[in-house]
């Protein structure tokens, strides 16, 4: 039993179905910038219950979302209960997969959500709101003056996304484009229908004067109160990290919450929006890289997995202090 | 619950909109009433814990918000036992005609339009939709601030449309912000703009975002109806004028919706318009002149916090519900029989049947004259798309209803929406007050929620370890007992592998959802504390279950006095009850082998399990004697002359009627060690042991018993009735029980009128929602050895020797069916 380990980091759902794992290294490595090495331990699900018995944690905290066909709490909620740990998820798939959370809200102690307007319709006596973030280890960049491209996208290719990007596309085609991802329809001719990995995205935004940050509506069970996404998923984050400009497109404004304007993104409304902005930094490199620049600072000072985890600490009541700016995105 | 007179409201607040984006209306309006100073709580809750919760909170003011898609049998229930009842639709006046039907189930309707009251007569009341601080509140920007100058937000009504697109024309370079949502119905809006920057959604809370980032929010009116006998536009505003307004959005509106002007003063707290000439000169207006504008959206703001939040409407609701008149205590009703519905695989007189249908026929009848007992069974007979109701009266199973699915059952089903609902038509239709789930084989296993959220009490009966493993002997694919209590869920996959070719991970959801559906049932029963053990230890939940009771369950009724036993040789040992493998059939083929020459002879009552059979006959036992199957009540007589009994099982029986039967009729028993069986039986006191899994221990056994007869005689001698369950004893406890669930059971006097309408709830309109229907998703098929067709071929034998031809070729076409299934993965 290593007796300094008190901050157990889990996966909420198995591995062998997880594309996402990266999140869990950098929330681990969040949490060891807090605590220290030696007090943050790592499990996938399936060995979560031998590590929960090893470590025998203060808080264990489940990260990802919970689909009832593989996972079954119980056994961790009894080992909680019999360790005295604190068990807590942070969900990470709000609103598109909200109606599943019951899986977890029937056992857990604290809920985060990634998610600011889903986390309003938890039943949950402690359901927060907890915005995914950046590591700096995995996404920091420097500025590049030799970028590769001038706009860049990676995702799959959802129906609101396609309509953007279709809009977008005569602007996009006089400038050095190009979007990655799945399910791209064909007639665009900057789009590749290439999947990139996390490890790989950091760099290439790095590389790109602008990258898109596109909302998404695909939703896997989001029927009961059919939410729309409030606040941005990590790929937001990690290219604020990586040192690009982001040029977001406004169906939310709560990402002004997280970057004031001009502090690493732009929004954009419409391709005339989206085109003078474009035009505004590709002439002027200077520009771009002090928005680009602010951007980065600020993820760097708010919107790490470090300050998510003091946040986390604090929330289940593990932390007497927590820094303003990660108090700030906390949003109850 | 007693109410206390200075927080005398104990709420229970239900949203009637099974799938409702605007839930958070029911959460504002949740906010408020807790924060109302007499209110001392209030329970949201959906359809399938609210009636459970209404009672479990003595909540006395049931509070329905929304009004579509109401279950009406389920808010009858909820205004019988909260006594008092409200209703806020918000639809009004496009679902007036089905809000009105609604609205005889309850004291009160509020509407949210002034023009649809009369249509409530009497109880209707007006009630506009508000704005909530929690939400909607924000500081009133600077000019400076504003990202845009115009935004609108609304269904692209053409009407809407064409202003939009004057405004455009005519305010060059006005910055915009749109979200036009459209459908099919709809024509494609003519705008001078791409789709994407105007089809776009995003939830309430930066709605008001976006209200509050521009110097103007346009309000327009929508010419619509969704249902046949509405009117065309409601007279009272919609939620979001308040939103707004509380937002710090100043707000330009189209006047055609005169009541706009009983909530805000026209030119002090918004601007109106006529036509689009006059709302194109008032945003040009006031585009140019920001400080009256910023005005206007300050003193809206202070008049929305004033007057228009939902704590103001919460008290007129509270205040309304506490003028109502006392409701009369409801007449007594005369004495008559409570009406349980038994949920079960199958029923006496049905063959193949064993212990739990002989269980459930035993107490119907030791029950008759207090418990009118009803039997939802599938008919085997088919593929289980068909499930039958009898009632149980004089003359035995009387056939009252017959439902037909459109699919046949799986046991790998958690769910099924068309069995779900049928399900709740019986409950209602009927009566029923209590459901005792026997089993679960041929139904859905989601039932029980169901039963929950129409408020009717529940049992289960856990007659073996199905909700622990589909193996519900726990034996797995080695043929041995698995210890489920101490398996991992990888073991479990590699198990369900071999025998169902289950994925990885289905054990993982089958518990899962079996351990959350067995803490939604009011009463558990186990027959002995070992199953409630190994119960707790798989469902760690159950360890806070408030009813998870072991009763025994009892055996026929022998009614004969016991004779004394023979021991002398051959020592005669019956085996009673069917031969087959979980009964340790292919191990005692070994034992009657090593005692071929010993002066034993076995005596067996009971039918062959077919895949035994060929074996009986190859081997040519001298010393084993074939009874063959017999009938309830007849066996006493048969046991004259016997002096042990063997009760072989390799699985931890729950209980065993056979060792009640053995005792009954005086014999002593020889079991395994394991389960039940090694519970009841005390070693050398009134009975004997061997470890379960050991045949060549129990030949020894057997030896030493037919050395020292003694010890059989002595055993004999300390048989008493404190053995076994009695039939009286368990049936004062199962009256008890029932009567105890049925006076917890919701009240069902308005069932015969409100049954009439709404669609039942589903499991997933109780909250539990399910990506795939069922637990097993079917992996790559195990290359089966070449004994598994000679082995289906013997079964064919037996079954055909058993039940005849026709029943055999019913059984092979189904069996057919459900292996191209499963190679299917259907």
């Amino acid at each position: 039993m290593s007796e300094q380990v008190q901050v157990l980091v889990a996966g909420s759902f198995p591995d062998r179905l997880n594309t996402n794992t990266a999140l869990r290294r950098y929330l681990v490595e969040g949490f060891r910038e807090v605590l220290g090495v030696a007090a943050v331990a790592e499990a996938s699900l399936e060995t979560l219950l031998p590590e929960l018995q090893r470590h025998r944690p203060k808080l264990l905290l489940c990260l990802g979302s919970c689909p009832p066909e593989v996972v079954n709490y119980q056994p961790v909620r009894a080992a909680c209960d019999a360790l005295g740990t604190h068990l807590a998820f942070w969900l990470h798939d709000d609103p598109y997969e909200f109606d599943l959370a019951y899986s977890a809200t029937d056992v857990a102690d604290t809920i985060f959500s990634n998610d600011g307007w889903a986390v309003l319709h938890y039943d949950h006596p402690r359901a927060f709101h907890l915005p995914m973030a950046a590591s700096v280890k995995a996404h920091e960049r420097p500025w590049r003056d030799d970028k590769e491209r001038d706009v860049f996208f990676c995702g799959v290719a959802f129906a609101n996304r396609i309509a953007i990007v279709c809009d977008l596309a005569p602007r996009l085609a006089r400038c050095r484009t190009e979007i990655l991802g799945t399910d791209w329809p064909a007639e665009l001719p900057f789009a590749h229908n290439r999947r990139m990995p996390n490890s790989e995205l950091a760099d290439a935004c790095a590389a790109s004067t602008v990258t898109l940050s596109l909302g998404r509506n695909l939703h896997f069970a989001n029927r009961r109160y059919q939410l729309d996404p409030s606040t941005p998923g990590p790929r937001t984050f990690e290219a604020a990290m990586a040192g690009t400009v982001q040029l977001h497109f406004a169906d939310s404004l709560e990402i002004t919450d997280y970057f004031a304007d001009g502090e690493g993104v732009l929004l954009f409304d419409d391709p005339r929006n989206f085109a003078t902005q474009l035009d505004a930094l590709l002439g002027d490199p200077g520009y771009a890289r002090r928005i680009a620049e602010a951007g980065q600072a600020r993820a760097r000072r708010d919107h790490t997995y470090a300050r998510r985890a003091e946040v986390i600490l604090q929330r289940c009541g593990m932390a007497p202090a927590v820094t303003a700016s990660a108090a700030a995105v906390a949003v109850g | 619950m007693t109410a206390n007179t200075a927080r005398p409201w104990r709420i229970l607040l239900l949203d009637t909109k099974r799938s409702n984006p605007n839930h958070y209306l029911c959460i504002a309006l949740r906010e408020a009433l807790a924060a109302h100073p007499q209110v001392a709580c209030v329970v949201a809750a959906g359809y399938g814990e609210a009636v459970h919760r209404a009672q479990a909170e003595g909540c006395n003011l049931f509070i329905a918000f929304d009004g579509e898609e109401m279950h009406r049998e389920t808010c009858a229930r909820l205004a019988a036992v909260c006594g008092r009842s409200l209703l806020w639709v918000t639809e009004d006046p496009y679902e007036l005609g089905v809000n009105v039907a609604n609205g005889a189930l309850f004291d009160l309707v509020f509407s949210n339009d002034s023009a649809s009251l009369a249509r409530y007569c009497a109880k209707g009341r007006h009630l506009p939709l508000a704005a909530s601080p929690l939400l909607h509140q924000l500081e009133v920007r600077a000019d400076g601030d504003c990202r845009y100058d115009l935004f609108f937000a609304g269904t692209a009504w053409p009407n809407r449309v064409a202003l939009l697109k004057q405004m455009m024309g005519e305010l060059d370079g006005i910055k915009l912000k749109l979200a036009l949502p459209h459908n099919e119905h709809l024509p494609k809006p003519d705008l001078p703009l791409p789709p994407s920057s105007y089809s776009w959604r995003t939830p309430n809370n930066q709605f008001v975002r976006f209200a509050n980032a521009s110097r103007v929010v346009l309000s327009l009116h929508r010419v619509f109806s969704a249902a046949a006998d509405g009117a065309p536009m409601a007279a009272t505003p919609g939620p979001r004028l308040f939103e707004v307004a509380l937002a710090g959005g100043f707000q330009l509106v189209d006047l055609s919706l005169d009541e706009t002007r009983r909530y805000f003063d026209e030119g002090r707290e918004f601007i109106g318009f006529n036509n689009d000439g006059e709302a194109i000169e008032q945003l040009r207006h006031y585009l140019a002149h920001p400080d009256e504008r910023i005005a206007i959206a300050r003193a809206a703001q202070a008049k929305a916090l004033a007057l228009h939040t939902y704590a103001q409407r919460a008290e007129v609701l509270l205040a309304e519900a506490a003028a109502l008149p006392e409701r009369p205590a409801a007449p007594a009703s005369a004495p008559r029989r409570l009406r349980v519905l038994q949920v079960t695989h199958n029923i006496v007189g049905v063959p193949p049947y064993g212990g739990v249908e002989v269980y459930q026929d035993m107490m119907a009848k030791q029950l008759a004259a207090e418990v009118e007992c009803y039997f939802y069974v599938p008919d085997r007979s088919v593929d289980g798309s068909i499930c039958r109701l009898y009632v149980q009266d004089a003359d035995g199973y009387r056939e009252i209803e017959a439902l037909r699915f459109a699919g046949p059952s799986t046991q790998d089903a958690l769910t099924c929406p068309e069995r779900e609902r049928a399900f709740a038509g019986l409950l209602g239709k009927y009566g029923i007050e209590v459901v005792h789930f026997q089993h679960f084989i041929g139904h859905v296993p989601s039932l029980p929620y169901i039963a929950r959220a129409l408020g009717v009490a529940t049992m289960m009966s856990l007659h073996d370890y199905y909700p622990v493993c589909s193996q519900f002997n726990l034996i797995g694919y080695d043929g041995r007992f698995c210890h489920a209590e101490t398996r991992s869920e990888a073991e479990c996959d590699i198990c369900l592998r071999h025998i169902r070719q289950a994925q990885p991970g289905s054990q993982a959801c089958r518990r899962a959802f079996f351990g959350r559906l067995l803490q939604h049932i009011d009463v558990l029963q186990a027959n002995t504390s070992e199953v409630v053990d190994r119960y707790r230890a798989i469902f760690p939940a159950l360890a806070a279950h408030p009813h998870f009771e072991a009763m025994g369950v009892p055996s026929t009724d022998l009614s004969r006095q016991a004779v004394p036993p023979t021991v002398a040789k051959p020592l005669r040992v019956a085996l009673i009850g069917n031969f087959s493998h979980n009964k340790g059939g292919e191990m005692l083929f070994d034992v009657f082998e090593a005692l071929r020459d010993d002066p034993v002879r076995f005596e067996i009552f009971g039918s062959v399990e077919a895949v035994l059979a060929h074996r009986v006959a190859a081997l040519n036992l001298p010393n084993v004697i074939w009874h063959g199957g017999y009938t309830p009540g007849t066996l006493a007589e048969r046991l004259d002359g016997i002096g042990l009994s063997l009760h072989s099982s390799i699985w931890p029986e729950t209980y065993c009627l056979a060792l009640s039967e053995a005792w009954q009729a005086g014999l002593v028993p020889l079991v395994a060690d394991i389960g039940a069986l090694g519970l009841r039986v005390e070693e050398g006191v009134n009975g004997f042991k061997y470890p379960h899994d050991r045949p060549g221990a129990l030949v020894d056994r057997l030896r030493q018993l037919i050395a020292e007869p003694e010890r059989v005689l002595a055993a004999q001698a300390n048989i008493h009735a404190g053995l076994w369950t009695s039939l009286p004893e368990h049936g004062r406890w199962l009256a008890a029980l029932y009567a105890s669930l049925a006076a917890r059971s919701a009240p069902t006097a308005l069932l015969a009128e409100a049954a009439q309408h709404g669609a039942a709830p589903t499991l997933a309109d109780c909250g539990v929602v399910l990506n795939y229907p069922l637990w097993r998703r079917t992996a790559t098929p195990i290359p089966q050895p070449a004994t598994a067709l000679p082995a289906l071929h013997h079964r064919a034998i037996g079954y055909l020797r058993r039940h005849g031809a026709a029943a055999t070729a019913r059984r092979m076409a189904h069996e057919l069916r459900r292996r191209l299934r499963a190679r299917l993965g259907a």
